[in-house]
């Protein structure tokens, strides 16, 4: 439970927001949605955090009687989520080459047609 | 117009997201740590009336039912193996997406893709 | 200006040189070790399938297409996806429900081989992300291809 922490991922989220509003370039609004996921995914790893806490692994040439573990299920469900944040990319940037080979212009305001 | 309204409904999104992140930051702990000590005990000291959550009953249960050394492989795959399974169908349905989508219908094709 | 040209293919070679192997190893190795340290299948997969934009850095688009066979990648992918569902069911086999741990006493806390069906899941897993992310690198390194080469 940090504090700094929490104002960054609040800070994050807000910046990909704005960059996904006002830009015109469609590069820079897939920069803005990838903004928008690690944002999210730090919100949730800093959730279960013990001050003074080791990492959840037994190793026990390494531990003492008095040392206490940090949460590992936030930890399962954040690998999820940034395979998915990855694919998505991935398929927004194909997407991206197809715009620019039938248009010739990566200007959001000039793909607007729907037929041609 | 437009430019004030996109900055007026941000400044009150950060507003009120930065009053509920301070207010989350001291509410109590998920999952209070047990001490190792209090680990390896058998299980007939097992108290189950306090809200502590799932973990720590998770972390007591480890070595003894899967004999893994790392506790978030053992959550991902023995605990939660269904969210792995879902996962992997994203991953498999990503690339055949990309393979459609990026299939050129020229007479010599550039990419080498059948 | 030439001259620039060539000093900077030759440090970019000797770079991709040294590096290839150390992804390769350090991959393989976090791999495996998925349930002895941190790491697992997902972390170990990405870092093998880096090996792939390094050769085509340091040695150019001809060498690539020569040493690496796309049908061959593509068909592997669907094997590693198919692998993952055949060691879920065998709690099946075993008379119980989906994805239990079937072959817990295999070995010791702490070897290689423990664990059951945690090591094999894993590993199938590791295989799946290695291919795949390999497979999409190529997809996208192959629009850049000169146009000389038909």
């Amino acid at each position: 439970m940090i504090l700094v922490n929490y104002i960054a991922c609040i800070i994050l989220i807000v910046l990909g927001f704005y960059v996904i509003l006002t830009k015109k370039n469609i590069l820079k609004i897939i920069i803005g949605m990838g903004l928008v996921d690690y944002g999210i995914n730090l919100l949730i790893i800093s959730i279960g955090f013990n001050p003074g806490g080791t990492a959840p692994i037994f190793t026990f040439s390494e531990l003492r009687p008095e040392s206490f573990f940090v949460d590992p299920v936030p930890q399962a469900l954040t690998l999820t989520s940034i395979v998915i944040g990855a694919c998505v990319t991935a398929m927004a940037l194909s997407l991206v080459i197809k715009i620019k080979e039938k248009y010739g212009t990566l200007d959001a305001d000039k793909v607007r047609r729907l037929n041609g | 117009m437009k430019r004030f309204a996109i900055a007026f409904s941000l400044v009150v999104f950060l507003l009120m997201g930065s009053y509920a992140m301070y207010y989350s930051s001291t509410l109590d702990r998920t999952y209070s740590g047990t001490k190792l000590s209090e680990v390896l005990k058998p299980e007939q000291n097992y108290d189950l009336e306090k809200p502590d959550g799932v973990a720590n009953i998770m972390i007591r249960e480890n070595l003894k039912r899967t004999r893994a050394v790392n506790a978030v492989t053992a959550v991902v795959f023995d605990y939660r193996g269904y969210d792995t399974l879902g996962e992997s169908f994203i991953l498999l349905t990503a690339i055949a997406g990309s393979v459609v989508i990026l299939k050129s219908n020229k007479k010599g094709s550039d990419t080498n893709v059948k | 200006m030439s001259n620039n040209r060539k000093v900077k293919d030759v440090i970019v070679k000797t770079a991709a040189d040294l590096f290839t192997p150390i992804a390769l190893v350090l991959g393989f190795y976090i791999i495996l070790h998925g349930h002895l340290s941190p790491g697992g299948g997902f972390q170990g997969g990405v870092l093998v399938a880096s090996a792939v934009i390094l050769i085509y850095l340091g040695y150019g688009y001809s060498e690539v297409s020569k040493r690496f066979n796309m049908e061959f990648i593509k068909k592997n992918e669907a094997l590693g996806a198919i692998l993952f569902t055949v060691f879920g069911l065998a709690g099946i086999l075993y008379g119980s429900v989906f994805f239990t741990n079937v072959f817990v006493g295999i070995g010791n806390v702490g070897d290689l081989i423990s664990s059951g069906t945690i090591m094999f899941m894993n590993d199938s897993v590791g295989y799946k992300v290695l291919t795949g992310v390999g497979f999409l690198i190529l997809l996208m390194i192959g629009l850049l291809a000169p146009d000389n080469e038909n």
